[in-house]
């Protein structure tokens, strides 16, 4: 996904990547668990914690949806179908995940979906970066992944603001594929994952 | 009303903006060069170049062209271009109606790599060719290639 | 090669060619027809042909035909009027040259145009106007060097009486005929006159013709790189309108109900027409026709739903091959005894699917009904089937029918049938105007005319001493020749676009490549249950031999194996008798370095065919990991006699190569009786990435001509299966290669 452009001040960005990292950091239980030792301060911290992270977890089923994951991938191609198949026709990655020289994404997928051809589109269509992958990664992994700076990762304060990029929303408005099928979206509306994702981030962003 | 250039002509298009670019110029401007295989962006018998780039024009919106450059084949043809006269050459088209479509896929692969590997023209030229002439298709890639280092373009 | 015998008053040799050729060179192409309606093969002599058709409409300039085949300008062009479509196989590229030849004429020299329907352009041998078999060459080359010769020779008589001297004195070079004392006349200047002469019977051949055996470039490919080749569907004539189609999604099943009011009030639409099964739209443009007819909600009767359930199909063909009847094709010696009697006897089961054309060009045709008079414009294969589809559609003569021929975006037999162009022709007349109907390829492909599907048990035996003893073949198909099936013999035929079954004698395709198989094997059996389906079927470029040599080829490496002998011993044994055959065999085993180890993973197979005149083998080498086939490298020798044309003949094995190929990936199901693949993305051919380095060679043993167009494909599925076996120990019985959870990827990597 392109679109994340880290925004404000370098020193306050990395103060507050540093604190979502160090809150990230924790090691933190499920609201569940019961026999830990009680330390009366840790519990605290951590049954918020839990509940941070309980909110990213469901945003997980948006993340790891087709509509996402399918160009979210850690190959040298991108996947499509709900069963996520290798994109067909020897489609690649390419060097800048725009396709092969010769074969650009944008030969075919334009700034909209094609609802006569079935091709899906929006602008400037390409596959996110490989390290920005998520295909195989546990939610562990992928929640970090997202702020990671070093994975060209959002700051927490921009995440609401790139869920609202003509990518992220397509997912919602995939269109119909060539057999004039609507493709599924994700399980909850994107509203409402914008919603869980504010939530999140103002819980402290707390991976799981 | 839609204005665009087409094989370096104004021209103005009436039309629902939704039509695919490929039956806007098939019908409305005559060149049938560019052909219908699939509807689907599957077959790339519909290839052009907008702005010099690739693009499966029976997935392309005519409204999206305003103000852009379409190439044709016939467009390409004139001045013969490398991968015209490599195809030549080497007798590549069988019945011939996927060829286009080609054409304008392998010169806009040429255009962005001047000495594509076997490997580079796998991931490049994706183009259904029912007759089977894709042997032909690979060594033509490399004749064009050559003709062009030899021209210095 | 097929052979069917029509009633003795059918069969013409080709003298009566000739002669047609004479009688009244300008009379038959303009306007030349057979008087009696119908069958347009009840005239089959040359007398009758003489007295049919309008006279000339000859002007002043127009070309003058010297026979039916040759026509002469003014200017001195020469043309070749040709019986035979071009749809890239060449063969309109190599007749011509065969005539360049016989005029003195450079390879260019010669022009094209396409004959419109006449009985002079009959193939010589099943007497039906058509293009396909592979057999343009070995039916019509000899034709052409008589043509060319014979009009040759009218040239020289006429200049000989302009110049006053003795024809035998004269020569031909540079388009003129050249007198000892220096005069000459182009043959522009005496066409006229050259017209008028009687066509000689026996004109003698050029001994020393330039361009046999010469790759000679074709003279369509400039105007197919540069975007001017003209297909059916680029044709334009003034005031057309364009129109999309939509028939019956389920075989058998009927338009119940459509709002046609809804329909004329979409953008650009004029009109709705119904057409057998189904409907057409009429509008300005194809793409406004066809988004009304995506658009619209047509509802459907309820019939052709028992092809049911997805296991229908084959379980319909296991019930037949269990039961019969079958009618036997072949029964030499005693199979039955020689296979209880022998060491080793193998029996399989061999399973092929349906498949699609997917012809690149998509179904269409132009036709405008007007004045009396019908013109019809068509990439077709199948201009006698057209003709007379027009003629019972619209009820005129023959003689105000012209079919003019386009280039064609793909044949591959599918444009031997004219359902579209009766669609076009009911359309037209609807509106009174010329329409263009182009189908979708989701119409294309669903109402396809398919390869049929096949069952085939096969047995065998091999002697101790390592001879193939006995082959017995058992095979559920449909016929091939429902819809191709020449109709001029079955009279009372009054809708040619309708299937006819002819008597199974006359039907022996889903038979071929087994019947008459090269090998000596003193028992076989081959016997076939006709399988009648409502699936549309008709040929497919290979037709039976393609399924059946991939059987064949397949279960002999089977036998070899259980004799543990050599695939290549066992054939070698098996062709003792064949020297023609031994020879390719060699030549391929040596070409192919057969037996240079090779790395683990990795297997070579082999695959012979005698087929369309010609015999072909064609090694493989592979190599299998996970579900993935990787072929490395084919190698295809090929004997059709002599290769007129070494360009052309390269060019038709390796795109048959990829025919084959895709073959092996490739397959149309059915669901509920309607096709379940529409377009690429379900029915995906081979592309260029999975086309593996291919090799091919030529053998010109100098035996009679066979043609190139087909023979490549027929033996590559096999020796890829062999290839496969050999790598990885896994006999694949089942097409496509998904069905055994094996994919094709790049052999380059």
């Amino acid at each position: 996904m392109s679109g994340r452009r880290p925004a404000g001040h370098p020193s306050a960005r990395a103060a507050a990547l540093a604190c979502v990292m160090a809150l990230a950091s924790v090691p933190t239980g499920r609201a569940a668990d019961v026999g830990e030792p009680a330390h009366a301060p840790a519990s605290a911290a951590s049954a918020r914690e839990s509940r941070s992270a309980a909110l990213f977890e469901q945003m997980l089923p948006v993340l790891e949806h087709p509509r996402c994951m399918n160009c979210h991938t850690n190959t040298g191609f991108p996947r499509q179908g709900d069963d996520r198949h290798r994109h067909i026709m020897n489609v690649s990655r390419g060097a800048d995940g725009h396709g092969a020289v010769g074969l650009r994404c944008s030969t075919c997928h334009q700034s909209g979906n094609q609802a006569a051809s079935g091709v899906p589109g929006a602008p400037d269509w390409h596959l996110a970066p490989l390290s920005m992958a998520w295909e195989g990664l546990t939610p562990s992994q992928l929640c970090r992944v997202l702020f990671d700076p070093r994975k060209g990762g959002l700051e927490p304060a921009g995440l609401a603001a790139h869920l609202e990029t003509s990518f992220v929303r397509w997912a919602w408005s995939p269109g119909t594929d060539a057999h004039g099928r609507p493709r599924s979206t994700p399980p909850i509306s994107h509203r409402a994952f914008v919603a869980l994702a504010r939530r999140w981030v103002a819980t402290g962003a707390v991976c799981p | 009303m839609m204005q665009l250039s087409v094989n370096g002509e104004p021209v103005r298009i009436e039309a629902d903006p939704a039509t695919p670019l490929l039956w806007i110029l098939r019908e409305q401007l005559g060149l049938t060069g560019t052909k219908y295989g699939c509807g689907k962006a599957l077959c790339g018998a519909c290839t052009v170049h907008i702005d010099g780039n690739a693009v499966r024009s029976c997935s392309f919106p005519v409204a999206a062209a305003r103000g852009r450059q379409v190439t044709t084949i016939e467009g390409l043809s004139h001045g013969r271009s490398h991968p015209v006269q490599a195809w030549i050459r080497e007798q590549v088209p069988q019945c011939g109606y996927c060829q286009s479509g080609m054409i304008m896929a392998v010169s806009a692969l040429l255009a962005a790599n001047r000495a594509p590997t076997d490997a580079d023209i796998d991931a490049a030229v994706t183009n259904i060719c029912r007759c089977g002439t894709y042997e032909r298709i690979r060594k033509a890639v490399h004749t064009a290639a050559a003709l062009a280092t030899r021209a210095g373009s | 090669m097929l052979a069917f015998m029509l009633s003795p008053r059918q069969q013409v040799g080709r003298r009566d060619v000739l002669k047609w050729g004479a009688a009244g060179g300008g009379l038959l192409l303009c306007a030349a027809w057979l008087p009696g309606s119908g069958a347009a093969q009840e005239a089959s002599s040359a007398a009758d042909s003489s007295r049919a058709g309008t006279a000339a409409r000859a002007k002043p300039d127009a070309a003058r035909l010297v026979t039916a085949w040759v026509s002469i300008a003014p200017d001195g062009s020469v043309t070749l009027i040709a019986s035979q479509s071009e749809m890239g196989q060449g063969t309109t590229t190599t007749l011509a040259a065969a005539l360049a030849d016989e005029l003195y004429l450079p390879w260019d020299g010669v022009r094209i145009e396409f004959a419109p329907f006449d009985p002079a352009y009959r193939d010589p041998v099943y007497h039906w106007m058509f293009t396909g078999n592979s057999q343009s060459i070995t039916s019509f080359y000899e034709v052409m060097r008589r043509m060319g010769a014979a009009a040759r020779e009218m040239l020289i008589s006429a200049a000989a009486a302009r110049l006053g001297v003795e024809a035998s004195s004269l020569s031909v070079a540079t388009g003129a005929v050249h007198a000892a004392d220096g005069r000459s006349v182009r043959f522009g200047e005496i066409a006229e006159e050259a017209a008028r002469l009687p066509v000689p019977a026996h004109p003698p051949l050029r001994p020393n013709p330039a361009f046999a055996g010469r790759a000679v470039p074709r003279w369509d490919i400039p105007s197919k790189v540069d975007g001017s080749a003209v297909f059916g569907i680029d044709v334009k004539v003034p005031g057309m309108l364009l129109a999309a189609v939509r028939c019956a999604p389920r075989f058998g099943a009927r338009l119940s109900r459509y709002d046609a009011a809804a329909l004329r009030s979409k953008p650009g639409v004029i009109a709705v027409v119904e057409v057998p099964n189904g409907l057409a739209v009429v509008a300005r443009t194809y793409w406004q026709a066809h988004q009304a007819l995506e658009s619209a909600d047509l509802t459907w009767s309820d019939e052709g739903s028992r092809l049911g359930r997805p296991r229908a199909l084959p379980a319909i063909y296991r019930e037949r091959l269990a039961s019969g009847p079958f009618h036997v094709y072949k029964n030499t010696g005693d199979s039955s005894a020689a296979l209880q009697a022998s060491a080793v006897r193998r029996t399989a089961v061999y399973e092929i699917p349906f498949q699609a054309h997917a012809t690149m060009e998509p179904m269409n045709c132009t036709a405008q009904i007007a004045h009396g008079r019908c013109d019809i414009w068509v990439p077709t294969q199948g201009v006698e089937i057209t003709q007379n589809v027009a003629m019972q559609v619209t009820g005129l003569p023959g003689e105000r029918i012209t079919v003019h021929r386009t280039l064609i975006g793909g044949g591959f037999g599918r444009r031997l049938l004219a359902d579209f162009v009766k669609q076009a022709l009911l359309i037209a007349m609807a509106v009174k105007a010329p329409v263009k109907l182009i189908w979708s390829r989701e119409e294309d492909m669903t109402h396809d005319a398919y390869r049929p599907a096949m069952l085939h048990e096969i047995t065998g035996a091999v002697s101790s001493s390592g001879v193939l003893t006995a082959l017995t073949h058992r095979v559920v198909s449909p016929s091939y020749m429902l819809y191709i099936f020449p109709r001029g013999a079955f009279p009372q035929a009054r809708d040619w676009t309708q299937p006819l079954l002819p008597p199974p004698q006359y039907d022996p395709m889903s038979v071929e490549g087994v019947i008459d198989i090269p090998y000596d094997v003193a028992h076989q059996r081959v016997e076939q249950h006709r399988l009648e389906l409502d699936v549309p079927v008709s040929v497919w470029r290979t037709t039976g031999h393609g399924t059946n040599n991939f059987v064949l080829e397949s279960f002999i490496d089977e036998l070899a194996l259980a004799a543990q002998l050599d695939p290549l011993q066992l054939r070698r044994t098996a062709l003792a008798k064949n020297a023609r055959a031994l020879k390719l065999l060699e030549v391929l085993a040596e070409k192919a370095d057969w037996s240079r180890p090779l790395p683990r993973g990795s297997g070579r197979g082999m695959a012979l065919a005698r087929a369309f005149g010609g015999i072909t083998a064609h090694a493989a080498e592979v190599s299998v990991a996970g579900g993935e086939v990787r072929i490395r490298r084919i190698v295809a020798v090929l004997d059709c006699g002599r290769i007129l044309d070494p360009g052309i003949a390269t060019s038709n094995v390796l795109g048959g190569i990829v025919w084959g190929l895709s073959g092996m990936k490739t397959a149309i199901t059915f669901d509920s009786g309607r096709a379940v693949q529409s377009n690429f993305d379900g029915f995906e051919p081979l592309h260029l990435w999975e086309t593996p380095p291919c090799e091919v060679h030529f053998v010109e043993s100098g035996a009679a001509l066979g043609g190139t167009g087909e023979l490549g494909p027929v033996p590559v599925q096999a020796a890829v299966a062999n290839a496969i076996f050999n790598a990885s120990g896994r006999r694949i019985r089942t097409l496509p290669l998904g069905e055994s959870a094996l994919r094709l990827a790049s052999g380059r990597a």
